[in-house]
């Protein structure tokens, strides 16, 4: 009989040393890695905290306020590091993913807000084996499962290390793309003057979202970039910053959520100023929506859908055309005594503006469908009154039918809704089930077509391979029809899992936005772990090469690190899951790409 | 009739043109080859084994899936078309007679073996999934010794507690009479068809016919027994078809491998008595 790879051995599993016991046969012994071994820059000094508490921002703030486990100065020494900016250089690039804000300790920045060629951007590509690299991992993987070698794991180490090359070097590790041709190129783009004490870059390491502007330096300028955990106790411990930061981080994310409608195109900067003035911004459901998810687990269908938020209602006159602006929605219909879901609506989708447009002409219909907040959800609300005085004008038919909108046969902009990934071909049963348990979110969903998969176990084998001899998923999950959701990292859209991670472990990789975790940092505390709504993250104990069990030295209990699918960012072929299934019986799908969704199920 | 073909069917029909046009050109070579009294047999020959090599790295590009060799999917087509491809150049090779000697004899009759899995292959990975999906909740194959127990576990906790419960022996004579069998035996080779899975259905109309002794307690036990009925009779489906899945494959990879080596040695005696080394 055909054996598959020895699968890791998990908390629970028979023979797995359980978390917190001691181990039997005690191998290697390393300090147990905790929060803030590893500093975000070794060359945060006590001098440089003490300056930065005299800058006003953080002058400001009560140090009283933050517990004795993370002390404000804690915070700055531990989650924040001073960087320096010439003219020119390019600080954060327009859809990078990004772990942290920036505040500007001296100088300014520039911020271009419209996107700047990909050619003039330098973006890295991600760092891959080479072929020779690859290969050699057919020898290289270690018979034992989750081996690790110690002294990486021995955060401390890792820290020193990296300090020596940093103070060898007198840098930090952080090379510098600058823009070149910089005066010939910034006329062309619009642009915003940040200056000192103004802080940048909130909304993408808060909202877990891709950057969605460049910003350059101006001139010599001195920021202090805080990654995203020691923001999160800023905003936890300091109300005066959190107040700052959500207006910033509202202010800002309306704006460029704006810009970007399709709908709001024609607009002129001074016309869409107007409409942003009078837009509300509103979110619904909890940022960090997993515990209440895993609340509803055994609840039914109507029970789910009657505790999601309600953003609005079918039958209800439309006060506005609501635009998601992050997070996912359920469109649903009154269907006899429920509600029946029709479709999902995700960032960038409006709602209501088939009811808005006709009722500039007509006399007034009531929204057709609801819409529910499926975990978390920003929407921005344009009043009718607005769109029809100020976005309705710029709406002509050429331009409704090329935003996949069809005037009536008045020839006036009352529109109905052309939507081109229009959900019917999934059927009911299977975007009820996606929606329900929020599959939808995932960017990189690994789907199984139970029709064709043959059980081979390829595709688990082909995934050992690649990372060493252990599987990153599991070929199981729940099936509707003849389509299985396996466990395997999902890649989300909103990756609940980094929220809690106290050393930033656990990161989006910077340009492909797949989440990843840094095994040196990763301290093992299972937040992540216990935060994906999906299961998807498993801790493990690891092993030394002789497959002994790594050790806390102080107390003898097992080192465990968070594993889970990292779809093969390293990987020169990319995702080998994918690749090694010989009968088309698998996929890794964007959910929000509906389209790809329906013809991939019903191929 | 409007229906558009779905993507397999496209994908298939276009293997099978693509195939059907290297075996004419095949056939036609072969034939030229002949009149022109040239050494076909040879020629064929020395094709076949090149293809039978050709065929069998597929398993090697399984066992480096960290290189960019394109998709397992994409070479198991190419598998299949040239599969086809080499039954045929076989088939020119011998000339469409029986070869004689015991090692030639040997050697067609590996080749048949190797094909004729392969088509059976072919066939159990496009039927059987399906079969599965339907069947109920996919199991893993190796776990499957455990949900046995499980459902043996949960039957034996639900009969016992409802003959103390309700005082009556139905239930349990029932386990005994019926159920422990279906419970303990397993599965024959293949996969049970419809109509034919008869211990299952047995022990279903078995529970039917007791119903006129249940008292209502008893009657929501036995719903719950049909549910675990019907989880055994998944498990045998699960544990049969998946079976099959692998089985196939242990004739048609050491056969493969034994192709390969007859064929050397067949190959380099040929060449010695043709003069060709």
């Amino acid at each position: 009989m055909a054996k598959g790879p020895p699968t890791a051995p998990r908390p629970g599993d028979p023979g797995a040393p359980a978390p917190g016991a001691p181990a039997p046969d005690a191998g290697t012994r390393i300090p147990r890695p905790r929060r803030w071994a590893v500093p975000f820059s070794e060359r945060m000094t006590d001098e440089k905290v003490a300056e930065l508490l005299a800058f006003e921002p953080f002058a400001r703030i009560d140090p009283e306020r933050f517990p004795p486990r993370l002390p404000l100065q804690g915070v700055l020494k531990n989650d924040t590091k001073v960087r320096n900016f010439e003219k020119g250089d390019i600080i954060v690039r327009e859809g990078d993913y990004g772990n942290s804000a920036f505040l500007i300790l001296a100088g300014s920045v520039r911020v271009v807000l419209d996107s700047l060629p990909e050619s003039l951007l330098g973006r890295q590509t991600p760092e891959r084996k080479t072929f020779f690299g690859s290969l050699a991992q057919l020898w290289r993987n270690h018979r034992a499962p989750e081996v690790r070698r110690p002294a990486a794991n021995t955060l401390e180490l890792a820290a020193r290390t990296r300090a020596q090359a940093s103070l060898r070097t007198g840098r930090e590790s952080n090379p510098h793309v600058f823009l070149q041709d910089i005066a010939h190129v910034m006329p062309a783009h619009q642009a915003v003057i940040l200056k000192e004490g103004e802080l940048f870059g909130e909304i993408a390491a808060i909202g877990r979202t891709p950057r969605t502007t460049t910003v350059l330096a101006e001139g010599d300028t001195q920021l202090l970039e805080i990654r995203w955990q020691g923001l999160r106790e800023l905003r936890l411990f300091a109300p005066g910053w959190k107040d700052h930061i959500d207006r910033v981080y509202r202010e800002r994310a309306l704006f460029s959520h704006l810009r970007e409608t399709p709908i709001l195109a024609y607009l002129d900067a001074a016309a869409l100023r107007v409409v942003a003035d009078q837009t509300q911004f509103e979110t619904f459901g909890n940022f960090d929506w997993t515990s209440s998810f895993q609340k509803l687990a055994a609840a039914t269908g109507r029970e789910r859908v009657d505790k999601e938020p309600l953003i609005a209602r079918e039958g209800d006159y439309p006060n506005g055309l609501i635009l998601i602006r992050s997070g996912n929605a359920r469109l649903s219909q009154v269907y006899n005594h429920g509600e029946r879901t029709i479709s999902y609506l995700g960032k960038g989708r409006a709602f209501g503006l088939e009811e808005v447009l006709h009722n500039c002409h007509h006399e007034p219909i009531p929204l057709t469908h609801s819409l529910r907040a499926i975990g978390y959800v920003d929407v921005l609300v344009i009043p009718t009154a607005v769109f029809e005085r100020v976005v309705l004008p710029t709406l002509t038919p050429e331009r409704l039918e090329a935003l996949g909108l069809l005037a009536d046969e008045t020839g006036a902009a009352a529109a109905v809704a052309a939507d081109p990934a229009a959900p019917a071909a999934l059927g009911t049963d299977m975007l009820e089930f996606l929606v329900e348990n929020r599959f939808i979110n995932g960017a990189a969903t690994m789907l199984i077509d139970m029709d064709r998969c043959t059980r081979c176990d390829d595709c688990i084998r082909a995934c050992a391979a690649t990372h060493d001899g252990n599987p990153r998923f599991i070929r199981q999950g729940p099936v509707v029809d003849h389509v299985m959701v396996a466990n395997a990292c999902m890649h989300c859209v909103d990756p609940v899992c980094m929220i809690g991670c106290p050393t930033g472990a656990i990161s989006r990789a910077s340009a492909q936005g797949q989440i990843v975790i840094n095994d040196a940092t990763c301290i093992g505390c299972a937040v992540c772990a216990n935060s994906c709504p999906y299961q998807n993250i498993h801790m493990v104990p690891i092993r030394d090469r002789r497959g002994a069990p790594i050790v806390d030295e102080a107390t003898q209990t097992p080192i465990i690190k968070a594993t889970k699918c990292d779809f093969c960012v390293e990987q020169i072929g990319g995702p080998a899951c994918v690749r090694a299934c010989p009968h088309d019986a698998m996929v890794r799908a964007d959910m929000s790409d509906v389209g790809f969704l329906s013809a991939w199920i019903n191929r | 009739m409007d229906k558009p073909l779905s993507y397999f069917a496209r994908r298939r029909l276009a293997w099978w043109l693509a195939a059907a046009a290297a075996g004419l050109v095949l056939v036609g070579l072969v034939g030229f080859l002949r009149t022109a009294l040239r050494p076909a047999g040879l020629y064929t020959g020395v094709l076949l084994y090149a293809l039978v090599v050709g065929l069998a790295l597929f398993n090697g590009r399984k066992k480096l899936p960290f290189l960019p060799l394109a998709r397992a999917s994409t070479w198991l087509q190419i598998h299949i078309y040239v599969g086809w491809l080499a039954v045929l150049v076989f088939f020119l090779h011998i000339g469409l007679r029986w070869p004689e000697g015991a090692f030639v004899r040997l050697l067609a009759a590996v080749f048949l073996l190797v094909a004729a899995s392969g088509v059976v292959g072919l066939i159990l990975t496009r039927w059987l999934p399906g079969f599965l999906a339907r069947s109920g909740e996919p199991l893993t194959y190796e776990r499957i010794p455990e949900h046995r127990a499980e459902i043996r576990a949960r039957i034996e906790a639900l009969i016992t507690a409802a003959d103390r419960d309700s005082e009556s022996s139905t239930l349990g004579d029932f386990y005994l009479n019926h159920l422990m069998d279906y419970i303990e035996a397993n599965p024959g080779p293949f996969p049970a068809l419809d109509g034919q899975d008869r211990p299952y259905r047995r022990t279903v109309e078995a529970l039917a016919s007791l119903e006129r002794y249940f008292n209502p307690h008893e009657r929501e036990v036995a719903a719950a027994l049909r549910e675990w009925i019907e989880a055994k009779r998944n498990l045998d489906n699960q544990l049969v078809g998946q079976r099959l899945l692998k089985l196939w494959l242990f004739v048609h990879i050491p056969a493969s491998a034994s192709l390969l080596l007859l064929g050397l040695v067949h190959g380099v005696i040929a060449l010695r008595y043709a003069g060709g080394f």
